[in-house]
């Protein structure tokens, strides 16, 4: 599985949305499941999807889905 | 840098008390849907907590607590010296419950009694405290007692921390003991108390109204709510806490292999899994029991030395112990116990039926 399907994944499972609605408008924000419990579960399934330790910078402004994958590439996950 | 040191001063026992009333994550189904209560539970680690009943006070749980310690360790308790009850419930506005829980367990007039305000950082500032106190002093022992009920300051609605909470109580024995040295580092951010607030009730707003409003987390309270900025105490969580305990370590000149257990305040399963990983601690040496207790503030920690070592025997504890929150208060320290001397959990339905004060009778 490349990693965008994975990464696309763990979006759907912890915040139950379907694979079409992620874009550049799906962010912290705008999204009323992606509470603070619901990013909890968000960081700690990716990290251990892609066996990456998030440092804690990271991980607070982890705030839209398209952000996470420019951090993920930063930790040598490759989109 | 705020660091204290003890000498001499031990742990001689800890036991731990929880009301009867087992509140399961999932019985929340009805009231938010399932996929709110397995989206907490998978975020948080709680399945599960202890909720005190109406009459249960914070002060009858440290009570229940201290009543079981003493059931194991016999002891004259007119060499107690001095007793702290860390709570940030009390029984009354005034006096302090530590006044009612000193008649309740018979200790003598000779026992300077106070009340600790503090909430998950109370057990590493109360250790501190009592120690001080006991080195300042010769009495033979100290108790530090410790009972929350945070379960009661919650809107029932509030799906962020209403399955969040658990009530506890714990009771932790100080005696004079050649070569044991502790070090804490405290610290607070007054700064941040907004961070966790209940505003109703105290004396800058002491009778306001009960409308609910909406919060800057989209969740609608009353100004007697509990409310709790979960950004701001997660990034707190995530960095202060973990800078703490490099600090103290490099303090200390000690490693993560000169403890053989850590004890975290069991704040949610995430927090001590950064902790677990940026530390590089030993995952088997952190034991967790906020799957079944919750989040039961400063008691976590004594708690969970409970709900892991209880039965056990024969170890030596070297442990290194973390309490972070409201405030914001954290603070490191290390502790040395024998697992003989760490009790079992005990369930509870007592509380003090004389404590419930009558119009004109008194």
């Amino acid at each position: 599985m490349d990693n965008l399907k994975k990464y696309n994944d763990v979006f759907c499972r912890v915040l139950n949305v379907n694979e079409s609605v992620l874009n550049e408008n799906f962010t912290f924000k705008a999204v009323p499941q992606w509470d603070s419990v619901a990013h909890l579960s968000l960081i700690s399934e990716l990290e251990d999807e892609f066996d990456v330790l998030f440092e804690s910078d990271d991980i607070l402004h982890y705030g839209s889905y398209l952000n996470g994958i420019e951090i993920l590439k930063r930790y040598g996950v490759e989109f | 840098m705020s660091v204290f040191k003890s000498s001499g001063i031990g742990i001689a026992g800890v036991a731990c008390a929880v009301p009867k009333n087992n509140v399961p994550v999932e019985s929340f189904t009805s009231v938010f849907g399932e996929e709110v209560t397995s989206k907490f539970t998978s975020g948080t680690g709680i399945k599960a907590t202890f909720k005190a009943l109406p009459e249960q006070t914070a002060s009858d749980l440290a009570v229940d607590a201290a009543q079981e310690l003493f059931s194991h360790i016999d002891i004259d308790k007119s060499e107690i010296g001095a007793m702290f009850l860390v709570t940030q419930s009390p029984d009354y506005r005034r006096p302090s419950s530590a006044s009612i829980v000193q008649l309740r367990l018979g200790l003598p007039i000779d026992c300077s009694c106070m009340e600790i305000n503090l909430g998950c950082s109370g057990f590493v500032y109360g250790l501190q405290t009592a120690m001080a106190m006991m080195s300042a002093s010769d009495y033979k022992y100290g108790l530090l007692l410790m009972g929350e009920t945070a379960t009661k300051l919650v809107d029932p609605l509030d799906k962020s921390i209403v399955m969040m909470y658990g009530d506890a109580g714990a009771a932790i024995l100080l005696e004079r003991k050649d070569g044991v040295e502790t070090t804490s580092l405290l610290r607070s951010d007054g700064s941040r108390y907004k961070a966790i607030v209940l505003p109703a009730g105290g004396f800058r707003d002491m009778n306001p109204g009960h409308e609910r409003f909406m919060c800057s987390d989209g969740i609608e309270r009353s100004l007697y709510d509990i409310f709790m900025d979960g950004t701001s105490v997660f990034s707190f969580s995530i960095s202060d806490v973990p800078q703490a305990i490099t600090d103290y370590l490099r303090l200390t000149e000690t490693t993560v292999a000169d403890y053989n257990a850590f004890l975290f305040h069991q704040a949610n399963q995430f927090i001590i899994k950064q902790l677990i990983r940026k530390m590089k601690l030993p995952n088997d040496q952190v034991p967790l029991s906020l799957d079944r207790y919750g989040n039961t503030g400063g008691i976590s920690i004594p708690l969970t030395l409970c709900d892991a070592y209880g039965d056990k025997s024969g170890e030596k504890l070297k442990a290194l112990i973390c309490g972070f929150g409201i405030g914001l208060s954290w603070g490191v320290a290390n502790i040395e116990v024998d697992t003989d001397k760490i009790y079992p959990i005990v369930q509870t339905e007592d509380y003090y039926k004389e404590g419930k004060l009558i119009p004109g009778q008194y």
